[in-house]
């Protein structure tokens, strides 16, 4: 018996922090037809205590336009390293962005909450135009922008 | 009469300089009343309004995206980088490998920010 339990713990030492550690999180952003072009988005997170925690995704790829995203420039000093890696194309009036990333468990039901900023040339600048807690059981729920977002949503 | 001709035609010459110099004369008065308060006011308020700027998003709710100074005084258009303001963020005319910009998803792996896990790029669809 004892080295069925052996092996038992074992393999669930191996595979829990596995499961603990990540999970597959797919954010789903539409864009309302507000018109003009292609709007910049920062996707941002910042903990309990509205510290900066880290960026998860840059939609626009012309840094000098980031200070146009005005609470993510003010958090994080415009430093294009926080979106190294994670930056891909503007998106357009009407359309939708899907991005799917594995996201630290952690983040959730532990006061996070997921910010974007959106701007668009020649438009207004809207700041923190989505803030959303990250928690379980807001997964699935969308969440109204003021401007250039119709609506965000995540989900597991 | 010939002494009566010179005479009158002599009168006459001196009669139409004076006239002609009082008129000249009458110019600088003119413009000298011009120069008075009265028409000053008239003249300001017949002064047509300039709209100095056409931006009527400014200092409002939000800056707008080319005409807003930056925190350091500074504005896009005066940045001296913007020939390539027309393009699309996915030509790579000005975007891929620019100075400055960051790179790409792909290109490089995500930051260590704690909020991925390590390794895994994030997957982007856009319809």
């Amino acid at each position: 018996m004892k080295p069925l339990h052996a092996a038992l713990a074992l393999t669930t030492a191996i595979i829990a922090p596995g499961l603990a550690a990540a999970r597959p999180v797919t954010l789903t952003t539409n864009l309302a037809p507000y018109g003009g072009r292609g709007a910049y988005l920062a996707f941002y997170v910042t903990d309990a205590s509205g510290a900066y925690a880290g960026s998860l995704w840059m939609a626009g790829g012309k840094s000098k336009y980031y200070r146009h995203l005005s609470d993510w420039a003010r958090l994080t000093g415009g430093d294009v390293a926080q979106v190294d890696g994670i930056t891909g194309a503007s998106v357009g009036s009407g359309q939708s962005l899907d991005l799917t990333m594995d996201l630290a468990d952690a983040l959730f039901d532990a006061g996070y909450t997921l910010h974007i900023d959106a701007a668009a040339e020649d438009m207004r600048e809207s700041p923190n135009e989505i803030a959303v807690p990250l928690t379980t059981t807001g997964a699935g729920q969308p969440v109204q922008g003021r401007r250039y977002i119709a609506d965000f949503s995540y989900a597991f | 009469m010939k002494q009566a001709i010179t005479l009158l035609i002599a009168g006459s010459a001196i009669s139409l300089a004076g006239a002609a110099f009082a008129g000249a004369a009458a110019a600088p008065a003119h413009a000298f009343v011009f120069e008075g308060p009265t028409m000053d006011t008239a003249t300001a308020t017949r002064a047509p309004l300039w709209r100095v700027s056409g931006d009527d998003d400014e200092g409002e709710d939000g800056e707008g995206w080319f005409f807003s100074k930056s925190a350091g005084g500074e504005s896009d258009e005066e940045g001296g980088d913007d020939n390539c303001d027309d393009d699309d963020d996915e030509d790579g005319g000005c975007t891929a490998g620019a100075a400055g910009n960051a790179a790409p998803a792909g290109t490089v792996a995500p930051p260590r920010n704690g909020l991925f896990t390590n390794g895994t790029a994030p997957q982007v669809k856009t319809n």
